[in-house]
């Protein structure tokens, strides 16, 4: 299958950005045109119900210009600095290039290149780096990986310099809303021929030496559907302390494909949480690569699905070197028709000696009509390491609900505490704990 | 003045009649000492009245003042004042003591995590029952030993102060001082009078156990004899002594 007419190169063309940019994008688009989209005889697609999703419902987004609006969610405090990323336009940036502070740059904005001048020489070769290998297609990079590539409009660089460390997070707000005065246009929940627009956020965060951040990144949308496919890659260099929680609230009749990379050096720490809550289907790749020695990533996950909403996780932990560390923990809940996959593999490569990895996925099963699946692997190349794995998929236990009813609490509540409850661990350990009434109150009302 | 009445009641679980014929009457205010050897049937006497989900009721009435519970829902029996203390109650990963009285007060969920809201009756009546702070920021019995099992179930046993109380093994696993401690905090709640007149009645309660030994703390006006599902005799407490010294051996077929 060919790449339809509205993702045609023609589409390409239609958002100016600078020169060097436009040749990662024609390059990403030249390999897009011979990737076929992916079909359920796939086996690392045969869960995501890929065949009720058709490119040919959705276009590259238009040119509307967006503004900021002053909004901003409630649950965020005044005290946080936002990136307002408006339909693929940034409006509004209150964070920026204090001397020797964190700097958030618009690639798309700088036309003649970026001003390396404004980058810690120290850092410069990581900042390069990891916006070539952001923004730059490369083997076996997926569909869905080549179509971000080739259309996105506003990569965003994060940069926090050698050394700078900030507690206050910084937030990144990624929202969509239907501008367009023409209704047809909305697509709608039965999922008729109209037709939706596609996004491509796009976000990298390099963390210099010993540097340390938080990072808020939301992904919102209104009820319109939408294809969505963000990319993010964090580098946390030599020493550096990268937090970053994901909250995916969009429309529940939006696609969803999600690609977090992570790149952690000497030392470094990436701690990452992703919560994921809104999308008909929302499949998230999260990888992780731990390249050089004392590397440490946590990767936690916490996502709940109601009505006919898919989940597919697909996981990866890299370890390259010595003495590396990785944890992982997905959890979720499945109700009404549900369904959530995670497919996960450790990697040990030979020489990652002393090196540690687990990987744990739990699932809860609220509704008989809901199913969960949990494939945990691992391929370990290296003696000298620890792996663990652990998987489960079940039901509450109704020991629980009788104890919990027997002090005089109503099933449906007691499920609800129990399910909060089984989500409590990810949430006192969260990046970002402000968040976490606001999740909490989500997922009880969704229940 | 409540009443609590069991009458010819009859229970199965996974197709074995494990009571039947089985009376029995308590007051507000009254100790009752339910007693027998294992596999009496016990523990499904308690876990019955509250309508556990392995076990069917196939004849008889429990009933709180004429209201009939015999067919309502766990949670509707224990609003109507009907509360079980579990000889091995389960863990619940991220629900504390406090989420469930929040919750059990007020009908609903709220999001209030950071203990800020711990009523100072919680706070005294976990003091007085010896349960650190850590025991109660967990989820509830997590890691608990057994004997801290049992004084969270008593914390909330005090707390929601119901009109009955069924306490399976009520002793199991607690020290002597920790024993006082449980004891002595039921014994409140037998005993509490009235704060605002003729409302306040004492707590009834009938405590299933093995031992005699919190009979010490909390004397029982009445002591019945559990035997293959049913109560054989009904006496006050010298019966206790009576099967301290023989066993149950008399009593059995």
């Amino acid at each position: 299958m060919t790449t339809p007419t509205e993702f045609g190169s023609a589409a390409l063309q239609y958002f100016p950005v600078p020169r060097w940019l436009q040749d990662y994008k024609n390059q990403a688009a030249a390999i897009l045109e011979k990737t076929p989209v992916p079909t359920e005889d796939q086996e690392n697609w045969r869960y995501s119900d890929i065949g009720s999703f058709h490119l040919d419902n959705f276009k590259p987004s238009s040119g509307i210009v967006c503004t900021d609006d002053g909004w901003q969610p409630e649950f965020l405090s005044d005290d946080i600095s936002v990136v307002k990323v408006y339909n693929d336009i940034c409006v509004a940036n209150t964070e920026n290039s204090g001397q020797g502070g964190i700097q958030i740059l618009n690639l798309s904005d700088h036309a003649d290149g970026i001003d390396w001048a404004s980058i810690d020489p120290r850092d410069l070769t990581l900042v390069k780096e990891a916006v070539r290998t952001h923004l730059s297609p490369k083997e076996g990079d997926s569909f869905f990986e080549l179509l971000a590539k080739t259309f996105v409009k506003t990569p965003l660089l994060l940069y926090i310099p050698s050394g700078y460390q900030q507690e206050l997070p910084i937030a990144v707000i990624h929202r969509l809303q239907n501008l367009s005065t023409d209704v047809s246009k909305v697509v709608t929940a039965e999922g008729d021929s109209l037709t939706g627009e596609a996004y491509f956020p796009s976000l990298t965060v390099v963390a210099g030496s010993g540097a340390k951040v938080k990072v808020l990144d939301i992904l919102i949308s209104d009820e319109a559907s939408y294809l969505v496919v963000p990319r993010t890659g964090l580098q946390a260099g030599e020493g550096a302390e990268l937090a970053y929680e994901q909250l995916q609230i969009l429309g529940d009749t939006s696609y969803h494909y999600g690609h977090q990379y992570g790149f952690v050096a000497e030392n470094g720490v990436i701690d990452s949480f992703s919560v994921s809550l809104g999308a008909h289907m929302s499949r998230t790749e999260t990888s992780s690569v731990l390249a050089e020695r004392g590397a440490t990533s946590k990767l936690y996950s916490l996502y709940f699905a109601t009505g006919n909403q898919i989940k597919d996780m697909r996981t990866y932990q890299d370890h390259l070197a010595p003495h590396t560390k990785s944890e992982l923990i997905f959890k979720g809940a499945v109700d009404d028709q549900a369904r959530s996959v995670y497919t996960g593999l450790i990697h040990m490569a030979k020489g990652a000696v002393r090196s540690e990895a687990s990987q744990t996925n739990r699932n809860l099963v609220l509704s008989e009509d809901a199913g969960a699946d949990s494939v945990p692997n691992l391929s370990i190349e290296e003696n000298d390491v620890k792996c663990s794995h652990a998987s489960a998929v079940g039901p509450i236990d109704k020991e629980l609900s009788f104890y919990l009813e027997s002090k005089g609490i109503e099933p449906l509540v007691a499920e609800k505490l129990i399910t909060l409850g089984f989500f409590q661990d990810l949430l006192d350990s969260a990046p970002m704990k402000e968040l976490n009434e606001y999740i909490y109150n989500t997922i009880a009302n969704k229940l | 003045m409540s009443e609590l009445q069991i009458i010819d009641l009859g229970v199965q679980t996974a197709g074995r009649q494990v009571l039947s014929g089985l009376n029995l009457s308590v007051k507000s205010g009254e100790v009752h000492v339910l007693m027998g050897p294992n596999g009496a049937g016990k523990t499904t006497f308690a876990k019955a009245l509250l309508g556990h989900y392995s076990y069917t009721v196939t004849s008889g009435r429990i009933l709180i003042d004429g209201e009939d519970l015999t067919d309502l829902a766990t949670f509707a029996r224990a609003r109507a004042g009907l509360t079980l203390l579990l000889q091995e109650p389960p863990e619940i990963p991220g629900v504390t003591v406090e989420d469930i009285l929040r919750t059990a007060v007020a009908g609903s969920l709220s999001y209030g995590k950071d203990n800020s809201y711990l009523p100072s009756k919680i706070a005294s009546l976990a003091d007085s029952l010896g349960i650190g702070s850590a025991l109660l920021e967990r989820g509830v019995n997590m890691g608990a030993s057994g004997g801290e099992k049992k004084r969270l179930e008593a914390l909330q046993l005090c707390s929601l102060s119901p009109k009955f109380g069924v306490l399976d093994e009520l002793d199991s696993g607690l020290d002597v001082d920790a024993l006082k401690k449980v004891s002595m905090a039921v014994k409140d709640l037998v005993d509490r009078k009235s704060q605002s007149g003729e409302d306040g009645e004492g707590m009834g309660v009938i405590i299933v156990t093995h031992y005699n030994r919190v009979l010490e703390y909390l004397p029982a006006d009445k002591v019945h004899l559990l035997v293959d599902g049913t109560i054989v005799e009904t006496g006050d407490a010298s019966l206790v002594a009576k099967v301290e010294e023989y066993g149950y051996g008399p009593w059995l077929g």
